[in-house]
């Protein structure tokens, strides 16, 4: 018998893992940052590119999250445990990526070429990660 | 699927490692530097003037380039670090320069201008940035540069 997990646990184990990223990316930046370390300048553009991460994949799951119309039942749908961990470890895959790169960048300039370079691909990967499983488990 | 996620991730990783380099810099443009400076009356020429802040810099090995742009003569220094105290998380340098000319009405003379600029980055940044405390900041040499025309004063 194929092991299922409830629906709602697994959008929201997604949304958090999504929302989680974000808060230890500013946590991290802010840590890096401090005193002076990147100045106010460098900090706006860190974070514009922080929000261009996090805001379309957090409003795209909210989208199918409050989109949806209430249905009896809904909240109970089990979704096949594969699906979630796919879903899981595709969008793990970028989100573990931003903070990352903050702590370990050299300086805040090469994290965001870096973040740059890879964002199309990171977002594509995790936005069809968060569509599929947000769209297989309504 | 086992082996192609453990590989795009440290593909997506690898950009972690990719850090800025640093060419060596020149000295900055003349027309960068403030117009606001210190000036001072100085004794003999500007050719004997230009000579002694050369030698002066030479001395301290701090690298420098001249200019002339009629009726100036100029000496540009590349920038120097600031000294900086344990706690701080941003750096400073700064470049100073000279301005020699010919003092028309004493001709034993020069007017010599001295400005500079102080740039500031903090330890997580490759850009340097000129910010409001940067020009609050009376840069560590100031004292010793001033030395070489107080010491010659024309006035004296």
């Amino acid at each position: 018998m194929n092991k299922t997990i409830k629906s709602k646990v697994g959008r929201l184990s997604i949304m958090a893992l999504v929302v989680l990223s974000g808060v230890i990316s500013f946590l991290a930046l802010y840590y890096i940052g401090y005193g002076g370390a990147i100045s106010e300048e460098g900090s706006k553009q860190a974070i514009k590119q922080l929000l261009a991460i996090y805001l379309p994949l957090i409003t795209m799951m909210a989208a199918f999250y409050f989109g949806e119309p209430a249905q009896p039942g809904n909240q109970e749908k089990e979704t096949p445990l594969e699906s979630f961990l796919f879903s899981f470890v595709v969008v793990a895959l970028w989100m573990f990526c931003p903070p990352l790169f903050v702590i370990f960048g050299v300086t805040i300039e090469s994290t965001l070429r870096t973040i740059d370079s890879f964002l199309i691909y990171g977002e594509t990967i995790a936005a069809s990660g968060v569509a599929y499983y947000f769209a297989r488990s309504s | 699927m086992k082996i192609l996620l453990p590989v795009l991730w440290v593909i997506l990783l690898g950009g972690c490692a990719t850090s800025g380099t640093y060419a060596p810099e020149g000295a900055p443009d003349v027309n960068r530097f403030p117009a606001e400076g210190l000036d001072y009356e100085v004794s003999d020429s500007v050719n004997d003037n230009r000579m002694r802040a050369i030698q002066f810099l030479s001395k301290k090995r701090v690298r420098y380039r001249q200019e002339i742009i009629e009726p100036y003569t100029y000496v540009l220094t590349v920038f120097v670090p600031e000294p900086r105290s344990g706690s701080d998380r941003r750096v400073r340098r700064t470049a100073f320069k000279l301005a020699l000319t010919e003092n028309k009405q004493k001709p034993s003379c020069t007017n010599s201008s001295l400005t500079w600029i102080v740039e500031s980055r903090g330890i997580r940044e490759e850009t340097w940035r000129v910010l409001k405390s940067d020009n609050e900041y009376t840069p560590s040499a100031l004292e010793e540069i001033t030395s070489l025309f107080t010491e010659n004063n024309c006035n004296e």
